[in-house]
């Protein structure tokens, strides 16, 4: 475990990297419910126009 | 030669070999962050001022770089969708922009941590650097603002487009600030007269990372132009057939 210790700036170290683990995923995630989102609209509306 | 790029720029090709690109895009980035972090962390010497608070610099400086190259492509797409009236351009811009912002946000957080042990502070208001990056991530916000209050999507893109471009003069501020003023921040390490000034297993982390970074933008980038582009083409056949397939009754 001791290689996990940072010294005294164990905390700015590992939150920073935490942080950005964090913005990374956040980043992935949002891509990929944007596009699921505009894919379920353009369904929806395309089933809508040809039902007419 | 012409003919590549006229394919390439049409949006239904786009579409798809983006589809193929992204999976690989992430692999790499992936593989070369966990390069970067496991080595950055855990086998790179400790540094003799800064001792282990130095190893902020495998996820701060790639963020900060990732934040001024996502301007970077932001600006010139604008410019090229202005000028060649390209719409995929304008696509890239409009996708390259929250990311930015996103890595912006990264970039200010991790140096404020840093900052706060090594500087005492956590802000400093009228530092070069900070101000001028910070002002950086108000131009993505203005930029994705400007869009979102134009309805009319031609029009967004031209007017968007133009505060990218005039947004553009802050990039060489910003790397420049540390040389220009005095600044609390320090100078650049890698990119520096006599070439870099670290230890080679403290550089080839920093290295990884900011690669693993640019990958993983590069992916994300795709993602979100391909979700641009499926909005902007919604009237055109290529899409209807792609989400309602021949067979499948309305």
């Amino acid at each position: 475990m001791e290689i996990f210790m940072m010294g005294k700036y164990s905390a700015h170290v590992w939150s920073s990297f935490g942080i950005t683990a964090v913005v990374l995923i956040v980043c992935v995630i949002q891509a990929r419910v944007r596009h699921q989102n505009v894919l379920s609209d353009l369904k929806t509306r395309i089933k809508a126009m040809e039902s007419e | 030669m012409w003919r590549f790029f006229h394919k390439l720029a049409s949006p239904p090709h786009f579409y798809g070999l983006a589809a193929r690109m992204i999976p690989w895009f992430y692999a790499a980035g992936l593989a070369l962050v966990i390069y970067g972090t496991v080595a950055g962390l855990f086998y790179a010497p400790v540094d003799e001022e800064m001792n282990d608070g130095f190893r902020i610099i495998y996820v701060h400086v790639p963020a900060a770089y990732i934040s001024m190259s996502a301007y970077m492509v932001m600006a010139i797409a604008a410019g090229i969708g202005l000028i060649w009236r390209m719409k995929l351009a304008h696509a890239v811009a409009a996708g390259a922009a929250p990311l930015g912002a996103w890595f912006t946000f990264l970039a200010l957080l991790t140096g404020s941590i840093w900052g706060r042990p090594m500087w005492g502070t956590w802000w400093e208001w009228g530092d070069p650097r900070l101000t001028s990056e910070l002002l950086m991530l108000f131009l993505y916000f203005g930029y994705m603002a400007l869009r979102a209050a134009i309805d009319d999507t031609a029009k967004a893109d031209k007017a968007s487009a133009v505060l990218a471009m005039v947004g553009a003069v802050n990039i060489p501020i910003i790397h420049f600030s540390v040389e220009w003023w005095t600044s609390l921040h320090q100078g650049p390490t890698i990119l520096k007269e006599g070439g870099p000034g670290i230890h080679p297993d403290m550089l080839y982390p920093l290295l990884g990372m900011i690669l693993g970074f640019t990958f993983l933008f590069g992916a994300l980038l795709l993602a979100r132009v391909r979700t641009e582009v499926l909005q902007r083409e919604r009237r055109s056949r290529w899409v209807r057939n792609l989400i309602m397939p021949a067979g499948e009754a309305a």
